[in-house]
């Protein structure tokens, strides 16, 4: 079978000997393609010190397998965004502590988390989620 | 509207039947972009019980997608976003560390605090800012 297909340079790089790194795009490499993306708004708490006010909320994909997906969040300050992965906190760094927490399936993203402070919280959730598989 | 565009199937496919998974790109659905400028890689030393922001500009005038790693001291590329351990090396960047980050509509901040009393910590740190925004 004859090699052929797409291939750009980045700027400067001869694309007849471009390696992989020099190169902007390979039609041999998938690109991640977003699917969905979009906010997530809730209001979630007040805690009560030590015990916790747990929130969850859900975006339906329904790709039927689980997808990659980044996940980005922002509290009361929406001039910032801290990055979700398996359990991301920031509470010491904007003042507040609310654990949270995304997971993926095949047919949800499913966000959870606590509150513990003592005041209702602004949360906003941005994601992507792609075409491709996380699998 | 007419549908017309740009799209190529992975190999082993027919572009003219491949579903979206099937495909390397279509011009259909937006891709995450990565511009060769907001990238790279950043070494800073964490002086002994300290903090240090370590902070990247991209002046992009709004919010983007961004991704980060770090080498922690065996060697090993983690997330720093993540507080499970499952390799036995830990996901602290050293002993003693703790770190926050945000990113806002011109800086990435990473924050590194060393409660090392005796001992400064190097970091590296590889990133990635998106030009896609959130």
């Amino acid at each position: 079978m004859g090699d052929y297909g797409v291939k750009i340079s980045l700027p400067s790089y001869d694309v007849k000997t471009a390696n992989l790194q020099q190169t902007a795009f390979s039609s041999k490499y998938p690109i991640f393609k977003i699917a969905f993306s979009g906010s997530l708004n809730l209001t979630v708490g007040p805690g009560s010190g030590s015990a916790y006010s747990n929130f969850n909320i859900t975006f339906t994909h329904d790709l039927g397998y689980i997808p990659a997906f980044y996940c980005y969040s922002s509290a009361d300050d929406i001039s910032k965004r801290q990055m979700l992965d398996f359990s991301s906190s920031f509470g010491g760094f904007f003042g507040h502590h609310v654990p949270i927490y995304a997971r993926m399936t095949t047919t949800q993203l499913m966000i959870n988390g606590d509150v513990y402070d003592n005041v209702s919280k602004q949360i906003t959730i941005h994601y992507f989620i792609f075409v491709d598989s996380g699998e | 509207m007419a549908d017309y565009g740009f799209k190529i199937s992975k190999a082993g496919y027919d572009v003219k039947t491949a579903t979206d998974d099937q495909l390397v790109m279509t011009s259909k659905l937006n891709s995450q972009k990565i511009s060769p400028t907001l990238q790279g890689t950043v070494t800073q030393s964490i002086p002994a019980s300290s903090t240090v922001n370590i902070q990247i500009t991209h002046d992009l005038g709004y919010i983007p997608a961004f991704d980060a790693w770090y080498e922690n001291e065996l060697g090993h590329w983690k997330s720093p976003f993540s507080s499970f351990q499952l390799d036995g090396d830990g996901a602290k960047i050293f002993t003693g560390s703790s770190f926050g980050h945000y990113i806002n509509s011109t800086i990435l901040n990473l924050v590194i605090d060393n409660s090392d009393a005796s001992t400064a910590h190097d970091v590296t740190f590889y990133y990635i800012i998106f030009l896609n925004p959130t």
